[in-house]
């Protein structure tokens, strides 16, 4: 759709552009670093997720097998604008479940590396790790109604 | 929407500070597993060095390498620590992190890999030295027990990913970092151009809403690159699936079945060709106080060697029963553990351990003293 029909100020379109961007850039290259931190040793990472205790043997070999390669996905999608407005919600999706993985650890008391970043970067689950992943889902949240909006407002200019 | 999604999270973070505070509260130190600790001891690290110089042909002698300069904590050595202990007995060293296991499987040096106890997955504080591949495991020398064959998955699910390699040639260890850090590139822009190419293309075929196919493109692209890459790697999971109920029993997510003291009982009384293989996991000095009739002690922290040499001695066909001091004791998981990795099918606990068996089952022999 011609850039003329927008209905936004002339300035909006560009501010929306570069908050998408600036937010799909940070949230994909944390997404890059976490999968490929969690694609270079499967292994631990299946350890990670069953100290949630939250699922079983076959679920975490499941989730160390498919979730680096989502994180990688994503990041390359959220950097490289393919897919844009799919990849910032199901980012969001994904964060969220983090986010309420790591809230239901902290509620039970379990004292365990949250596994965000590998085994080279062990942190234990506290509010903090919990802020961070917030505000990473909040950045994505942020592209994904920056998207919108520009899509809308008809001055998407395609993928 | 974002004001009210902050509010809300603030909320949530309240209560689960408050939550965890008070658990806090309720935990206090385990004596017996600080003593799991301190067993890995100071001199892991020197002992690996030693024993990665030995398979380079070079002996080095133990006392030499105690010294502070070498291990400057009384935590151990560094990784630091090891490379320059390496280098001042004529060895090329250097320290990485960051490293796969096709870095392992594809140093033709000795590598001292830094671990996690069995206590904490976490805690990296522990060093052993691997020496190749044989028979498809690794070769691991842990102090304080022998060279010996671990499965990849299990050296795996506790390496943090670093290493001191130990070289005769300073070229020899720095290819290898060289080599990964050539391999990690390479791989981070073959994912970059075959998702860009790929989600695009999955776009562009998809009909109605571009939202929806978006998503169908990411997920589909996300699994093409779990498996493409899980199968092209050396340490492939899904030909390592024991691993992870291996790991699971260790961390006691997985549910092995358990028996009541009662039927324990039952099956002792019941067919004896099918008798159950009691283990106790337990300190030595509880299980010579009184055990099950018939138990054998496989404590949870005996050496490899020993627990190996053990488990060897039980035909795999045997249903196994590990028991510990009570529901409280998890040290019957990590003993089961070992069990399920040596490729046992029957295996199970019985949570309510000795306690139950003396109160519920059966009165302790006489000569167990118990």
């Amino acid at each position: 759709m011609p850039k003329s029909e927008s209905h936004l100020p002339s300035w909006k379109p560009a501010l929306l552009y570069m908050t998408e961007r600036v937010a799909s850039l940070a949230a994909g290259f944390v997404l890059l670093t976490a999968g490929a931190a969690h694609l270079g040793n499967p292994y631990y990472f299946i350890t990670r997720v069953l100290a949630y205790d939250l699922v079983g043997a076959r679920v975490a070999l499941g989730l160390a097998l498919l979730l680096p390669s989502l994180e990688m996905v994503l990041g390359v999608c959220l950097i490289c604008r393919v897919a844009p407005l799919s990849a910032q919600i199901v980012t969001t999706v994904l964060l969220a479940t983090f986010i309420a993985a790591q809230g239901i650890a902290l509620a039970r008391g379990l004292k365990i590396d949250c596994g965000c970043f590998g085994p080279a970067a062990p942190q234990q689950i506290s509010a903090t790790t919990i802020l961070r992943t917030s505000a990473l889902a909040a950045t994505a949240l942020a592209a994904a109604a920056c998207e919108h909006v520009r899509t809308r407002r008809g001055v998407y200019q395609g993928e | 929407m974002l004001a009210m999604t902050a509010g809300a999270l603030t909320l949530i973070f309240v209560e689960l500070i408050d939550a965890v505070g008070a658990a806090d509260r309720r935990r206090s130190a385990d004596p017996a597993r600080a003593a799991i600790r301190m067993q890995a001891g100071p001199y892991c690290g020197i002992y690996s060095l030693a024993g990665a110089a030995s398979a380079l042909g070079r002996e080095i002698s133990l006392a030499d390498l105690i010294s502070t300069r070498f291990v400057s904590s009384e935590l151990g050595s560094s990784g630091w620590d090891l490379a320059v202990a390496a280098h001042a007995h004529s060895l090329a060293a250097e320290y990485a992190t960051g490293l796969t296991d096709w870095d392992l499987l594809e140093c033709k040096s000795p590598l001292i890999l830094r671990i996690s106890t069995a206590e904490r997955r976490d805690v990296f504080n522990h060093w052993v030295a691997y020496l190749g591949v044989e028979d498809g495991k690794a070769r691991v020398l842990n102090y304080p027990d022998p060279v010996m064959l671990y499965p990849f998955g299990e050296l795996l699910s506790r390496w943090d990913g670093s290493a001191v390699i130990v070289a005769l040639g300073a070229g020899n260890a720095a290819e290898v970092v060289r080599h990964s850090r050539m391999r990690g590139l390479v791989a981070i822009l073959g994912v970059f151009a075959a998702v860009s190419l790929f989600a695009k293309y999955a776009c562009h075929l998809a009909r109605g809403s571009r939202l929806a196919s978006g998503a169908v493109a990411i997920g589909l692209a996300a699994t093409a690159l779990a498996f493409c890459h899980d199968l092209a790697r050396p340490g492939s999971l899904l030909r390592n699936a024991r691993v992870a109920k291996v790991v699971a029993v260790a961390d006691g997510a997985a549910a092995l079945p358990t028996l009541t003291a009662r039927e324990l009982r039952d099956a002792l009384d019941g067919d004896k060709e099918e008798l159950p293989v009691l283990v106790d996991a337990r300190l030595p000095r509880d299980y010579q106080r009184g055990h099950i009739p018939g138990a054998i002690n496989i404590p949870a922290w005996a050496t490899a060697s020993s627990r190996q040499e053990a488990i060897s001695a039980i035909p795999r066909s045997a249903h196994v029963v590990v028991y510990c001091q009570g529901p409280e004791c998890s040290y019957d998981e990590d003993v089961a553990a070992q069990f399920v990795g040596a490729g046992f099918e029957r295996v199970s606990l019985l949570p309510g351990g000795w306690p139950e068996w003396r109160t519920v089952a059966a009165p302790p022999r006489a000569e167990d003293g118990g």
